[in-house]
């Protein structure tokens, strides 16, 4: 059954206030040594959401419907802007403020682990280089040039035209 | 063995020492030390603020490399030194908070040998 979608027209968590927490993956021994013992890294969001009091009527029909059901909800995450599958945490949304016509609600949500569209595996290791997107996007990923041998394959010269065009040596 | 992300900025951080001596009391008189271990294990905890544009390379990082030592460059009493490092348990990066185009993970690591 297809999830919920969180109300398109109400503005999703601010960035200011918003923390993340992952689950552990490994466990430590003595003297420290340690072992993955899951792969499995669900997160939880705290964040506040604000609304003007029009929203926030949307926004709590939709939190009183969905109460403890999963639902997608696009989350900045590093990646990007991308949907997840979350679910509020037991006792959250709850109103903390209202300001003249402004409600804002403290939230934790829980997602079953965050959506990494690439391949964390494929740029872990250009971590450490001092570049941004576009450095690494010209200087690692950029496809290597085409192998001038093969093009003249293509080429429907014969042997002289190969060794004039091709081959003959350049001009002191 | 990987390396610590080399931009990454160490804001804050703190240390903590395992304890190599023990305390004893004799029957009557003062107190005295016993050596116990000639090795123990340094605690970091720290913060690292990472820009949005470099954000996804580091959480792939630490996503790919959590249960692996790594090489760490800290700075110590005696300068810049580089150390091995695991995150601990408890410790893995978590994203502290958003500000901007800045993002503050929060983390702890476990070194052995010097520093």
């Amino acid at each position: 059954m297809a999830l919920p979608d969180f109300p398109a027209s109400l503005r999703p968590m601010l960035q200011r206030g918003k923390s993340r927490t992952v689950g552990e993956r490994i466990v430590q021994g003595e003297p420290p040594a340690f072992e993955q013992w899951t792969s499995e890294q669900p997160a939880q969001w705290s964040f506040s959401l604000s609304y003007a009091r029009s929203d926030a009527a949307t926004f709590w029909a939709f939190v009183v419907a969905n109460r403890g059901r999963w639902f997608n909800m696009p989350i900045r995450v590093e990646q990007g802007y991308i949907v997840h599958a979350v679910r509020f945490l037991p006792g959250f949304p709850q109103l903390a403020s209202e300001a003249a016509e402004v409600l804002t609600y403290n939230c934790k949500a829980e997602a079953r682990r965050i959506v990494r569209p690439i391949d964390p595996a494929e740029i872990a290791d250009y971590a450490g280089i001092d570049a941004n997107d576009l450095d690494i996007a010209i200087n690692i990923m950029w496809p290597e040039p085409i192998n001038l041998e093969f093009i003249y394959i293509g080429i429907d010269g014969n042997d002289f035209d190969t060794a004039i065009n091709k081959n003959w040596p350049e001009p002191l | 063995m990987p390396t610590f992300p080399a931009y990454a900025i160490v804001s804050t951080k703190d240390r903590a020492e395992s304890t190599r001596i023990r305390n004893d009391q004799p029957m009557a008189g003062s107190g005295y030390s016993i050596k116990e271990f000639s090795g123990g294990v340094t605690e970091w905890s720290f913060d690292v603020v990472v820009s949005r544009s470099l954000a996804q390379y580091f959480d792939a990082w630490f996503y790919e490399y959590e249960n692996e030592w790594f090489d760490f460059n800290v700075r110590t009493e005696f300068g810049l030194q580089t150390v091995e490092a695991h995150f601990t348990a408890d410790g893995i990066p978590q994203l502290k908070s958003e500000q901007a185009n800045a993002l503050t993970y929060s983390m702890k690591v476990v070194t052995r040998g010097a520093a």
